[in-house]
């Protein structure tokens, strides 16, 4: 559990985290979305303890950042902004020395490592210099090393960057397990968030600017929503009606598909349907098509 | 914890026999200065004169001398005390520059190479302290400079002994107070202030081109002892060894406090 009060970090004059308060929960993915330089690394690093803040608290498991921050980096798992990885040491050495770090004994030191690097592909290749590497293998390393200790608390800062689509596949699969730990992701992939995190907390200028699920920050910035409607054959006249019959603005034609945009899907996609079944339009399927996290993301950071 | 100051030794000793750069120079080093200085010292002077023999003492290299090292040359045939006063006088600031250039080149590589190659925040990101980092950090420059300073001076008193006086004659006296006091408080000297350079630059390359300037001290003391102002022996040494101590634990304690997380990570 992470909870989070008013915390601040200033660099110099630059204030890279303001006043942030947010919590997270146990078995809970909360996901840090917005532009570069909006707080999202510093604030994982306060999390970590590699930093101090200026001012406000933050509680991982109970124990304050400032206080306690040894007890913090025992039970927590960071995958840093980039890989941090001894080029000099084989990928084994590597995780070898971490484990031995977080205090994990030999034998079960051994069983992890081996059991981690074969559910990432990279048992067979244990002894090789990490400098040889590729970065996505580097990537898989990092990740591999951040869980070595089965942490509590994952602080994962784009994790799946440079990692090729069945390796990102497999870590959201891992982290979708969740057992009970407490996770934050730092991310530029909004579809990955959508698709993981249970909260996405919208960060720019070091503040908190909208936080909620997905869905829900969808729902409440997305400034249009629309309907599909799939229809089997639309002569012109039938096209004519609709134009007729709703806003011009509001209609769009695709093949056989009408994309109707309304203001409020749940409490007018039943009428537009019926106004279609009214025109004689042999309705097939109905949807709705939500504007992408993306551009709710960018409308978020306008209006902030 | 003990333990993670072994882990983290014996991570910084991988790393390092992998690196050529680095460890070429600790080895290369010691041996430089301990077999070139005796091997200089034994053949040379003879070659000099066109009938091999060995010169005199120049009285002018006997002007600045102390009365120890005046009373050391007289119990001597004339033709080794030419070679004695090199090897057991002047040269001593020269075989300095091993404690003092170790260090800088190991320091600079765990230090400040950690912080450009971003492998430092995989370390601060464990339970690890503070002060136990540090002190991890600190272990390797110390014990390889140490133990190339003394297996240099091993090897520098037995070619003197063997190769130049046919006899038991070094070390001396002084050179014990040198190998005892003056080259410890050397060594953490330059890994003082290493830490303290390291944490301040970005890489490997700032840190040692600053670092560079930690053998300004043998310059002093090699200027000083030519014009006599100071003496590397008996008391003039065990009065400098006690400043540099002192100068050690005010640098050290300093560099623990610019060595935390924070201002690594502020810096990086």
């Amino acid at each position: 559990m992470i909870e989070i009060t008013q915390l601040t970090r200033c660099f110099g004059s630059t204030v890279a985290v303001d006043n942030l308060t947010l919590s997270v929960g146990s078995g809970e993915i909360l996901g840090l979305v917005g532009p570069n330089g909006a707080g999202k690394t510093t604030t994982l690093r306060l999390l970590a303890t590699l930093l101090r803040p200026t001012s406000g608290t933050a509680l991982v498991e109970g124990y304050d950042i400032v206080r306690e921050p040894e007890r913090i980096r025992s039970i927590v798992g960071v995958v840093g902004d980039n890989q941090a990885l001894y080029d000099r040491l084989t990928i084994y050495e590597n995780l070898d020395f971490i484990g031995k770090m977080y205090h994990v004994p030999d034998q079960e030191r051994a069983e992890r490592i081996e059991e981690l690097l074969d559910a990432y592909g990279l048992w067979e290749r244990r002894s090789c210099r990490v400098g040889t590497l590729s970065k996505g293998l580097k990537q898989r390393i990092s990740i591999v090393r951040a869980l070595i200790h089965d942490p509590r608390v994952l602080l994962l800062d784009e994790p799946t960057a440079n990692l090729d689509p069945p390796t990102s596949l497999k870590t959201r699969k891992l982290l979708a397990h969740r057992d009970g730990k407490a996770i934050i992701i730092s991310t530029h992939n909004l579809r990955e968030a959508e698709k993981i995190c249970d909260t996405i907390v919208v960060m720019h200028e070091g503040r908190a600017v909208a936080a909620g699920a997905a869905s829900e920050l969808v729902r409440k910035f997305g400034s249009t929503q629309a309907i599909v409607i799939r229809a089997k054959g639309l002569s012109p006249d039938q096209r004519r009606d609709i134009e007729k019959a709703m806003h011009p603005n509001d209609v769009a034609f695709k093949e056989n598909a009408i994309v109707i945009s309304i203001k409020d899907y749940d409490a007018n996609a039943t009428e537009v349907i019926r106004k279609m079944l009214e025109l004689g339009i042999d309705v097939l399927e109905a949807h709705q098509a939500r504007p992408e996290l993306e551009e709710v993301l960018v409308k978020i950071i306008e209006e902030a | 914890m003990r333990g993670d100051i072994i882990t983290i030794v014996e991570k910084d000793m991988r790393e390092f026999k992998g690196t050529k750069q680095i460890w070429i120079p600790v080895i290369l080093l010691p041996l430089l200065v301990s077999i070139s200085l005796p091997v200089t010292v034994a053949f040379i002077p003879s070659a000099m004169t066109a009938s091999g023999a060995i010169p005199e003492v120049p009285a002018g290299l006997l002007k600045n001398i102390p009365d120890e090292m005046r009373l050391a040359l007289n119990s001597l045939q004339k033709d080794e005390q030419l070679a004695f006063l090199f090897i057991a006088y002047y040269f001593a600031p020269t075989f300095l520059v091993v404690p003092l250039a170790i260090p800088a080149v190991l320091c600079a590589d765990s230090f400040a190479g950690e912080k450009e190659r971003k492998t430092i925040e995989a370390i601060l990101a464990t339970p690890i302290s503070d002060s136990e980092l540090l002190v991890g950090k600190m272990i390797l420059p110390l014990v390889a400079s140490l133990s190339s300073s003394y297996l240099a001076f091993t090897i520098y008193s037995y070619l003197t002994n063997v190769l130049i006086f046919h006899r038991f004659i070094f070390p001396t006296g002084s050179w014990i107070l040198i190998m005892s006091f003056l080259v410890p408080a050397l060594t953490f000297f330059s890994v003082g202030t290493m830490i303290i350079i390291s944490a301040r630059s970005k890489g490997f390359r700032e840190a040692q081109q600053m670092g560079g300037m930690i053998v300004l001290p043998v310059f002093v003391l090699l200027v000083t002892q030519l014009l006599g102002i100071m003496s590397m022996t008996g008391q003039g040494l065990v009065s400098t060894s006690i400043v540099l101590l002192t100068l050690d634990v005010l640098l050290l304690k300093y560099g623990s406090r610019t060595y935390n997380r924070d201002h690594l990570m502020s810096n990086s």
